[in-house]
């Protein structure tokens, strides 16, 4: 139980909606206790002998001091951004003198209010989504479902009532889009440019997204079909359909296609409709061996990070060239001297993952150079984490898989579980380089770094106390136009000795690197 | 829009002044005044009088829509707001200036006690029915269940006694107490303090002591209410000097003039949420003062001096 | 239209998250928020039904098919008859009733009540004893007024000899009935039905009804929607308030009675009978909606409702797509203001055809322009123009013919999209008055109800 408090200034609301404002906060989830009361000493001491507040603050009468007791921070702050936005509103009907209106019940609702509306974003609970979807599509707009939990056989109708129609459907599962330069669900802000990237996977987009941007390029679309696409039940009709737009669009230059290796049926449509696309077309299938299908317009990469080099080339009227899976001079100078701090014992790497395409994408790197790397989501069963709470040899987690979830936010929001893990991590005498994923964007935590400090020094003073040091290795997936803002980020990570690379596999080879005795 | 105004308080300058919008709510508008530590209120109501307030009355409209911060300007009798459409006029506005030291409360009379009996009742059945912090016959017994309702309890037995000695400088000091305490914008505290003061102007009568003691003590209290929100230090400035909104006037008549206690005792308690049931508190809880040993119904309940 | 979007200002309806509104809008999308909740209260077979019913052709073109049947209706009070003569199929020893089928022993206080008086006015039985074991031995048919094309408020019973108003739809030719009001205090419809009760039904057969036959003859019939445009913007809404109408009728009507043969002392009689009454004109003003929404019934595939009818144990609604079906659900209480001496607790259910003006598009619905009534249900003015409002959005369309002063003469939203309740969650909001749940005391008070979700629900699940 912690205490969490927040003073508003100059803003009067009548005593009637302050009494009903403290019953609404103490309704949000994860709060206790919520009080909404004039800054004065009276009131500051009253809170204090209450406990709602750690200590006295300085009185300021005219001003709202709001505290509540939550159950968490997250919880805490969380409630205390709701109350004050619900404060600070005023209802444009209010402000006019006339009747209330009754805000939007309904898309068809919304439609009276926004007439021009020509996108939908839904994020109801997987159950109600596609019903939702299918109101949407039928009302002739375009929609991303992100809520997941919708079932193939709900998806499929409405992937081809949308294709029938013209109309995009990304989605359901479709974590992040950006369209027409607008950030959709979890996505970065990246600059406008000529790549089209069409992606199945949400951490992945952000990742080639994020680079392009890094590497000074810029994107048109970001496309999110949802992670069930490529299956060969739906065929892929987004992926085609996102293909298609791209292909037409005259903005774009180069696109880049993102995927696990979809089933075979489905991968062959979709190469044979980008080699129709008459552009030039990035094409990383993860895991898959990219020689398999370069041919042509397509180009084969290996790593996201390959793929967004590739794209920016390509954008940028150069060759493709080639890729290697060599670390760079830049990273390599950086393994020999982290190496040094580690004893003989000290042998593993243990990767703690908040997006899942970057762990599986780690997963696979790690394997190629290292041999057996065991993960709770495993590519092939027999390197299974038998007791995911406990790691073993070469570890990497996703800590958003549904196991850790269970009645928390997502990692990328909720940093506790990552850096309780950290520390239990930084004991064990095997772990060498615990490595990590940090992803900006609308939709995560606001101050990942800030997050991580506390926890980092506390792993690395754990470690000490039995005579040893870890080596902390990452990447920050973002950009410097995102609301936590990259540069930022990426200096107070590495001033707090955390290793960074530009990309999630430059991280991997790196933490590979130190592993690897002489 | 231009409005007449139908009512303005005695204490609001009638030809000029310069004020800011300090708040906007739906049915009130305070105004900052740039020469003075108070505010004036522009009311939209139908039947509610302030010592500070100009009364409008316009069906559905809601004040909300000009923003704190808007410069304000009274010039040749007429109000009116920078970039705002809304101009008032005050010039053949009636002045409300009733006072309730003329009304003579006499504790020691039946009807009297009678009516506060009935007061008492109401006023309590309100408090439990909205479940509020501060139930005045709770505020009597040891061990109170809220924190706040324990400190308003032990301040009121020395704040009384202070009262009944007529020893204005203790009974500011108790009173400091309950200054910005509670919830609401005009926190329980102040507006249980006004009620207090309500009951002590209009039961003072002649007696030169006691008026003496009631401007010291309401000096003392416009000095504490620094430490108060500024609307709840207005409604303080005016109380000390007797001045008090329609409501509390016409719940003290009712008293005085034996009229119909339970729609007084109803319209004063429905102000805010729990401003007017802490002010009725206040009242009640000070009706007995001056007269702790008569046989009364205030004895009855437990209020004890 | 993928590349048409690319094209275009991003402006997103968000469903669901309210944060992911808030950075659209911080990156220069537009976006609104919905105020979302499950749909059909999180049922998903309804949700499911009810998305493949959103914006579909074939039921958009039934519905405007509907509607227009509803908005060209021209109903004129025609005449008055005896029930038995009027209302075809109406049998021997039959009774009709208020609402969705109830069986005798279900029927609530007031409605038992009036069935009794009924009985002792067709003279079936001679005591009270007698009517009830008539009643209970289902020798006497009951049928809801609706399966013929009648209404009545409250209990809305009607007999073979009650005298009730004919309206005809000059544009379809179909016809439809009420019984004629009897003042308040102890009347039928509240349940009364003791001598004075009975003796005013019988003067309403022999000399009212007459009466009002021959002046209705006299004048060639009244066109009611006329009329109540007209009330509508003298503060009626036609349901709860009908002194303006009441008034407008009397005027037409007084000097037709005087042309024909009925004897001076029974034209002064009538005369003071309906001067006395300001609910007079609700049973024409209902069964002018009835004749309106009879007409868009039956056109497959429509959601439009056509019925909200109530037997104060049941609420039920029928729908113009989906036959003679009734959804049901149980019948609400009503939040209203009771008259002195009264509470909730002497409150029956929701009770009467009434709701058939809603259903029209006028109570309720128009409340904007009665501003007065709100001294009756309760609330203010204010919030009768947000009722009015909120109503718009679920309604196929709006009645031109109808307009609201208050809301600067917008036209009254009508024509109940089935859809639309479901979809928004918005209930139709009915204003109504309260029978004492005891057979006979009479009115306790009036208030505002909402039509149970429920029955919407069901009316989609059913239709196709």
């Amino acid at each position: 139980m912690i205490t969490a408090k927040r003073m508003i200034k100059n803003l009067y609301r009548d005593s009637v909606s302050l009494m009903q404002f403290s019953e609404k906060v103490r309704a949000l989830e994860g709060i206790q206790q919520a009080s909404a009361v004039m800054a004065t000493e009276n009131n500051i001491s009253l809170l204090v002998e209450a406990r709602l507040l750690a200590e006295a603050v300085p009185p300021s009468p005219n001003d709202l001091l709001i505290v509540v007791e939550a159950q968490d921070e997250s919880a805490a702050s969380a409630a205390l951004d709701a109350a004050e936005a619900m404060l600070k509103q005023k209802s444009a009907d209010t402000a006019q003198g006339g009747p209330k209106k009754v805000p939007p019940r309904s898309i068809e609702m919304a439609l009276e209010t926004l007439p021009a509306a020509n996108f939908v974003l839904i994020s109801t609970p997987g159950e109600y989504a596609a019903a939702e979807a299918q109101k949407a599509l039928q009302l002739g707009l375009h929609v991303m479902m992100f809520s997941d939990n919708v079932s193939i056989a709900e998806e499929i109708p409405l992937k081809q009532y949308a294709r029938d129609h013209n109309l995009l459907l990304m989605g359901p599962d479709c974590g992040t889009a950006i369209i027409n330069g607008v950030p959709l669900g979890f996505a970065n802000v990246v600059r406008r440019g000529d790549i089209g990237v069409v992606a199945a996977s949400g951490t992945g987009l952000q990742q080639v997204t994020s680079l392009i941007d890094r590497f000074g390029a810029g994107i048109t679309q970001a496309i999110g079909t949802g992670g069930h696409d490529l299956k060969a039940e739906v065929g892929g009709i987004t992926m085609l359909q996102g293909i298609d737009a791209l292909a037409k669009d005259p903005a774009t230059k180069v696109i880049v296609l993102v995927s696990k290796p979809p089933s075979a049926g489905v991968a062959s449509n979709v190469l044979e409709r980008a080699a129709q696309s008459g552009k030039p077309v990035v094409v990383e299938f993860i895991g898959a061996d990219p020689a398999s299908f370069s041919s042509g317009n397509l180009f084969g990469v290996k790593t996201l990070e390959d793929a967004a080099v590739a794209a920016v080339r390509l954008s940028q009227g150069q060759a493709v060239g080639e890729f290697t899976d060599a670390l760079p001079e830049r990273y390599s100078a950086l393994a020999q001297p982290a190496r040094e701090t580690l004893n003989p014992e000290q042998k593993y790497i243990r990767g703690l993952f908040s997006g899942g395409t970057f762990c599986y994408e780690t997963v696979l790197l790690l394997t190629q150079t290292l041999g057996k790397v065991f993960s709770n989501t495993p590519i092939r069963k027999e390197d299974s984490l038998p007791d995911v709470w406990k790691s073993q040899e070469h570890t990497v987690i996703d800590l958003g898989d549904d196991l850790f979830t269970q009645g928390r936010p997502h990692p990328m929001i909720d940093f506790r579980l990552r850096n309780e893990r950290m520390v239990q991590e930084a004991k064990d005498p095997q772990t060498a380089v615990i490595l990590l994923d940090i992803v900006l964007g609308y939709g995560s935590n606001m101050d990942p770094a800030g997050e991580l400090l506390p926890a980092i020094r506390q792993a690395q003073a754990a470690a000490a106390e039995q005579g040893r040091s870890v080596v902390f290795v990452g990447s920050v997936c973002g950009t410097d136009s995102d609301p936590q803002n990259l540069s930022q980020q990426e200096k107070l990570l590495r001033d707090a000795g955390v290793l960074l690379t530009d990309s999630n596999a430059q991280a991997a080879r790196l933490a590979a690197a130190i592993v690897s005795r002489r | 829009m231009h409005l007449q105004a139908l009512s303005i308080g005695e204490s609001v300058p009638r030809d000029h002044f310069d004020a800011v919008v300090q708040s906007a709510f739906d049915s009130a508008l305070n105004l900052r005044l740039a020469e003075e530590d108070r505010l004036v209120t522009l009311l939209q109501a139908e039947h509610y009088e302030l010592p500070q307030g100009i009364r409008i009355w316009q069906k559905g409209l809601s004040l909300q829509f000009i923003d704190p911060g808007t410069r304000a300007a009274l010039r040749g009798g007429i109000l009116r707001f920078e970039s705002a459409a809304l101009s008032v006029d005050l010039r053949a506005a009636r002045v409300w200036d009733r006072r309730v030291s003329h009304l003579r409360l006499q504790p020691d009379t039946a009807a009297l006690q009678a009516a506060w009996a009935a007061a008492w009742q109401l006023l309590n059945a309100e408090q439990r029915r909205k479940n509020a912090d501060l139930i005045a016959e709770i505020l009597l017994q040891p061990g109170a269940r809220s924190l706040l309702s324990q400190r308003v309890g032990a301040l009121l037995g020395p704040l009384l006694r202070a009262a009944a000695d007529l020893d204005a400088k203790l009974a500011v000091d108790h009173a400091r107490g309950l200054i910005g305490l509670g919830p609401g914008v005009t926190p329980s505290g102040d507006d249980f303090l006004i009620g207090f003061l309500a009951a002590l102007w209009s039961i003072a009568g002649d007696a030169p002591e006691r008026e003496n003691f009631l401007r010291a003590f309401g000096a003392g209290l416009v000095a504490a209410a620094q430490h108060t929100s500024e609307i709840s230090r207005t409604y303080l400035f005016h109380a000390a000097r007797g001045q008090f909104s329609s409501a509390v006037f016409d719940l003290v008549a009712a008293f005085a003039l034996q009229g119909e206690i339970s729609s007084a005792v109803q319209a004063a308690v429905h102000v805010g949420h729990t401003s007017g049931m802490d002010t009725v508190t206040g009242f009640l809880l000070a009706v007995p003062a001056w007269y702790p040993r008569v046989n009364a119904p205030w004895t009855a309940a437990g209020v004890l001096i | 239209m993928v590349n048409q979007l690319f094209e275009q200002d991003l402006q997103v309806i968000n469903v669901g998250l309210s944060s992911f509104a808030e950075s659209i809008t911080q990156t220069g999308g537009k976006a609104l928020q919905l105020d979302w909740r499950p749909p059909a209260a999180g049922d998903r077979e309804t949700g499911k039904k009810l998305a493949a019913l959103v914006n579909k052709p074939e039921v958009d073109a039934a519905n405007r098919m509907a509607f227009e049947r509803f908005l060209s209706a021209q109903p004129v009070l025609i005449g008055v008859e005896p029930a038995k003569n009027a209302i075809p199929g109406l049998g021997e020893h039959m009774l009709l009733h208020a609402g969705p089928p109830v069986a005798w022993d279900r029927m609530c206080g007031p409605m038992q009540g009036a069935v009794i008086g009924a009985i002792l006015y067709e003279g079936w039985a001679d005591t009270q004893e007698a009517a009830r074991n008539l009643a209970a031995t289902g020798k006497i048919t009951f049928a809801p007024n609706h399966h013929y094309a009648a209404v009545g408020p409250m209990s809305g019973v009607i007999s073979p000899s009650m005298p009730v108003w004919i309206v005809e739809n000059r544009d379809r030719g179909n016809r439809s009935f009420s019984n004629m009001n009897e003042g308040l205090g102890k009347v039928l419809r509240f349940g009364a039905n003791d001598a004075a009760v009975l003796e005013r039904l019988k003067w309403m057969e022999t000399v009212l009804g007459p009466a009002m036959r021959a002046a209705l003859q006299a004048s060639g019939g009244i066109e009611l929607r006329p009329l109540i445009a007209q009330a509508l913007h003298m503060g009626d809404e036609c349901h709860n308030r009908n002194a303006a109408a009441s008034a407008q009728f009397f005027k037409r009507l007084t000097s037709a009675l005087l042309s024909t043969s009925t004897p001076q002392d029974q034209i002064k009689q009538v005369l003071d009978f309906i001067a006395g009454n300001d609910h007079f004109f609700l049973n024409i003003s209902m069964a002018c909606c009835k004749a309106m929404l009879d007409a868009a019934h039956g056109v497959e595939h429509s959601t439009l409702v056509t019925v909200m009818a109530r037997n104060g144990v049941e609420f039920g609604i029928r729908v113009s797509g989906t036959g003679d079906a009734w959804f049901t659900a149980p019948a609400p209480m009503v939040d209203g203001l009771f008259f002195a001496g009264y509470s909730q607790a002497d409150a029956a259910p929701d009770l009467g055809d009434s709701a058939i003006t809603e259903t029209a598009g006028i109570g309720g619905f128009a409340m904007g322009a009665a501003p007065a009534i709100v001294q009756f249900v309760g609330g203010t003015p204010q919030d009768a123009i947000a009722y009015t409002r909120e109503m718009y959005h679920i309604t196929l369309g709006v009645n031109a013919g109808y307009t609201l002063p208050p809301l600067g003469f917008d036209a009254a939203p009508a024509g109940i999209d089935a859809r639309k309740v479901v979809d928004t969650g918005i209930a139709p909001v009915i204003n109504t008055g309260i029978a004492h749940k005891d057979a006979g005391v009479g009115q306790v008070g009036a208030g505002i109800t909402r039509a149970p979700l429920a029955c919407f629900e069901q009316a989609i699940q059913t239709i196709e």
